[in-house]
């Protein structure tokens, strides 16, 4: 167990001065064949700086939860969407049905106990649950086809369901990407595309921590994708399969990873040994110390950053709560970049 | 550093200049001619064309919408040929090839500046600028029932600017997405928002003064209502007699152009739109010309995306709604086999040649909604060409064509008009005096142009172009990225409205209304930006 502690850095979990850490870490990347940038969590400046530090690596981008928002980009790729932000259903929506188990933290700020402020008739709103499960996308498929009003035998609560459904004159269809299949995510898409034939409806995916959905879309205006990138002669591509971080560290493909996590989300999921580089706020423990680890500020907390702001579901500035003098995500990995050999 | 431009055919109509001659800068500024000094560095423009450098004024190139737009459609870009929704680095890069240096995205709401603000920074080469959507937030309308109304929504509207760091104002289809979000599927000039029951026409009016009373020359830029509709003549025509002489700009003309004559009741009417533009001296226009191939639309006007989303090519789309406009992405290709977009197509080109003051028509295509910026080269050639527009109108449906009197205008652009309407008109309608013209004291913005056989290979890669006085592209190739300026107005307020929003947005919202601010230092500081001075 090693814990980053009150130091700049640390070169095998012996503290050094920060000019010998970048260095390291610089080294370290210049010397590997195919890195991978991870973690990623990070605000919108160090979501582009480490665009620019792949794109001169020739490295891999991906995001700790990338796979619960590239859920959600499928099920808007697929089939197209409906969506509002939580700000908005708050103030409109006069039916919520919550899918799954969302977190409580912006089931909060929806305030469901209050009617919706902006509602035509103000009267308290009608909750709704759908457990998640493996059923899930089958009873989904029950649902709309009683949305389309077609003749199924279905369960009796989720005909009830559909009766209240269509009763609502704003709807708003809540969920976490990360605990529902793609095929429910779809069908939840295809339910509220159902509903808004008569009435109108729009789904709420909740963001996924991390700052995920606030780096998938600094990567989309950087390189016009979301995770999952390479460079190659500069130029970013995208394969959702191919360039998984935890899988390419379990196959062996990448032989160095640069772990970074200025948002305090925890070290790297992966037990395999692969040289590290890591980004980290202080109290971060790891398994086995890093070769090269550096303390990070936390954008929002000790700085300034932009971050997507869950409630007003849209990139905001986040400012300091208790600001410190540490280096950003950004100020690191450009001092890396810079150090590492001219090519 | 004195550098001169020698012996090229300068054109430059706010001065009435239009002859051989050099140009000559130094700090990023014209000059006049020195004596006594001999040139640092000098560039032969012999037979080429000098301008001031090009101006956009209606391009999506930020923001959520066409971010969307990017993480929606990455199949299409993979290989490479889908100019629709560029990342920001290459939207820099193309527009600065062509000889542009100041684009404006038109259609940012203040909810989501902060990350439109962003991806402004990402943008090389060019300055930038926003414009701040309002005219669909229920506190606007809050604000219209009030007693106070006319000042505090002059108050609200320059605070939105401050807030998002931008430029002007911006209208989307007044009252349609707020009507949306009550299940309606239309929204005309009269039709009122529900619950509220202010029209369409009530909110222009009340946002038109607003402009007036915040001294932002600008004026209100408009997306009028039925985008897109059959028989939607009779809305813009209504829409610039409820101007009633004030100023009003009117956004990509082209998708309201439409008549219902002809055996599939879809014709072009921008004839009568032309000679209303023509007569209504305080109206200002952008085409949004259509232009064929594949591309996206990205628009705040969601209802519009809403009702359009099935026709998405390929199949999928993206509407989101949020606490004012919302958007959605839909795309579209346009199609030279399709009567209607061969209608539409034509409808534009009508537009351009009917309209005959060049400081009143602007050459959008509505990036991306009607084709990608990178058709413009085509579209000038178009515009210069008759025979050119010939050869395009023979390869289109016959019976489309027939639905509009394209093929009877033999007008072409000539160089001078170009320079006015990319140049010049520009400028003035969005208040920059040291842009768009070449005398001395203006920046140093210059594209200079070899004429060619394929003039749209001449506009695709200018021969020199010049940002601040550095070389930034020559032919097409461009240089070390630099980054330009991003322009703002700062209009004052009463700082009052601050304590109504605050308290609206964080009881109704949950948000406090500050949280959406732009924090100028995470986006390059205040260097960054440049305030464009109000009237006073
Ligand atoms: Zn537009």
């Amino acid at each position: 167990m090693f814990e980053l502690v009150d130091a700049e850095a640390a070169l095998d979990g012996r503290p050094a001065p920060l000019p010998q850490g970048i260095a390291a870490a610089a080294a370290l990347l210049a010397g590997a064949a195919a890195p991978v940038i991870a973690g990623l969590r990070t605000d919108a400046a160090g979501a582009v700086a480490a665009v620019a530090l792949a794109r001169r690596l020739g490295a891999v981008l991906d995001h700790a939860e990338s796979e619960a928002v590239l859920r959600d980009l499928d099920a808007m790729r697929i089939g197209g969407w409906i969506v509002t932000t939580p700000a908005q259903a708050r103030a409109f929506a006069d039916l919520v049905l919550i899918v799954g188990d969302p977190a409580p933290d912006v089931l909060a700020a929806l305030a469901l106990e209050r009617p919706p402020m902006l509602d035509a008739e103000q009267r308290p709103r009608r909750v709704l649950r759908l457990a998640a499960g493996e059923t899930l996308a089958v009873r989904l498929g029950l649902l709309r086809a009683l949305a389309k009003r077609r003749e199924v035998a279905a369960p009796h609560d989720l005909v009830t369901l559909a009766e209240a459904l269509a009763g609502a004159r704003y709807g708003v269809v809540v969920w976490s990407a990360a605990q529902l299949s793609s095929l429910a995510i779809e069908m939840l898409c295809g339910l509220i595309e159902d509903l808004s034939a008569a009435t109108r409806y729009a789904g709420l995916p909740l963001p996924a921590p991390g700052n995920a959905a606030g780096v998938a879309q600094a990567l989309g205006w950087e390189t016009g994708f979301p995770f999952r990138i390479a460079f190659r002669d500069g130029m970013p591509r995208h394969d959702p399969v191919h360039y998984e971080a935890t899988r390419m560290v379990a196959s062996g493909e990448a032989d160095a990873v640069l772990w970074l996590d200025a948002l305090g989300g925890g070290p790297p999921p992966w037990r395999k040994q692969v040289r590290l580089v890591a980004l980290a706020p202080p109290g971060t423990r790891f398994a086995d110390p890093p070769e090269v680890a550096l303390a990070v500020g936390r954008p929002g907390i000790d700085h300034a950053g932009a971050l997507f702001h869950p409630v007003a579901a849209a990139v905001l500035a986040a400012l300091p709560t208790a600001p410190l003098p540490r280096p950003t995500a950004a100020d690191l990995l450009g001092r890396i970049q810079a150090a590492l050999p001219a090519c | 550093m004195l550098t001169r431009i020698t012996g090229g055919r300068v054109i430059d109509p706010a001065h009435g200049r239009d002859g051989v001659g050099d140009v000559w800068f130094e700090d990023g500024r014209i000059v006049p001619p020195p004596t006594g000094r001999a040139a640092d560095a000098s560039y032969d423009a012999q037979g080429a064309i000098v301008l001031a450098g090009g101006i956009d004024i209606h391009s999506h190139i930020a923001g959520s919408n066409l971010n969307t737009a990017r993480l929606l459609l990455p199949d299409l870009r993979r290989d490479g040929s889908f100019d629709g929704a560029p990342a920001s680095f290459e939207i820099g890069r193309l527009y600065a090839q062509m000889g542009f240096s100041l684009v404006v995205e038109p259609a940012i709401s203040p909810t989501v500046a902060m990350q439109a603000q962003l991806e402004l920074a990402a943008i090389p080469f060019i300055d930038r600028a926003i414009l701040a959507v309002v005219g669909n937030e229920d506190f606007l309308f809050h604000l219209m029932r009030a007693d106070d109304g006319a000042n505090a929504i002059a108050d609200y509207v320059a605070r939105a600017l401050a807030g998002s760091r931008a430029l002007g104002v911006k209208c989307i289809n007044p009252g349609a997405a707020a009507a949306l979000k009550a299940n309606a599927r239309a929204f005309g000039l009269d039709d009122v928002v529900p619950r509220w029951g202010f029209s369409s026409r009530a909110i222009i009016h009340a946002l038109q003064q607003a402009v007036a009373t915040t001294g932002v020359v600008h004026p209100l830029h408009l997306h009028c209502s039925n985008l897109g509709l059959p028989g939607n003549v009779e809305t813009a025509l209504a829409t610039i007699e409820a101007a009633e002489g004030r100023p009003l700009h009117l956004a990509h003309l082209q998708f309201y152009a439409y008549g219902t004559e002809g055996p599939r009741k879809f014709s072009s009417a921008a004839p009568r739109l032309a000679e209303a533009v023509n007569r209504e001296k305080n109206i200002t226009v952008d085409v949004g010309q259509v232009m064929f191939g594949q591309t996206v639309t990205v628009s705040c006007d969601v209802l519009r995306q809403f009702n359009g989303r099935h026709s998405a090519h390929p199949r999928t789309w993206s509407i989101a709604e949020d606490i004012g406009n919302g958007g959605g992405v839909v795309p579209f290709r346009y199609r030279r086999t399709s009567f209607a977009n061969a209608v539409q197509f034509a409808a534009g080109l009508e537009l351009f040649l009917l309209i005959d003051d060049p400081t009143r028509v602007f050459f959008t295509t509505d990036h991306p909604n009607g084709a990608p910026f990178t058709t413009y080269p085509d579209l000038f050639a178009l515009l210069m060409d008759r025979e050119l527009r010939a050869q395009w109108l023979a390869t289109l449906p016959q019976e489309a064509v027939a639905m509009t009197t394209l093929p009877a205008i033999a007008r072409e652009y000539t160089w001078p008009e170009i320079a006015m309407m990319t140049r010049t008109a520009p400028a003035r309608l969005l208040g920059l005096v040291d842009r768009g013209h070449l005398a001395p004291g203006a920046r140093a913005d210059i594209a200079v142009y070899r004429p060619q056989a394929d003039r749209a290979a001449m506009f695709r890669h200018a021969a020199l172009v010049f940002k601040d006085g550095v070389l930034v592209a020559r032919d097409g190739e461009v240089t070390t990225p630099r980054f330009g300026r991003v322009l703002h107005s700062s209009p004052g307020f009463d700082r009052a409205i601050d304590t109504r929003l605050a308290g609206f947005f964080e009881d109704t919202y949950g948000v406090p209304h500050r949280a959406f601010d732009v924090a100028a230092e995470l986006v390059g500081g205040t260097e960054h930006f440049e305030v464009v001075p109000c009237r006073s």
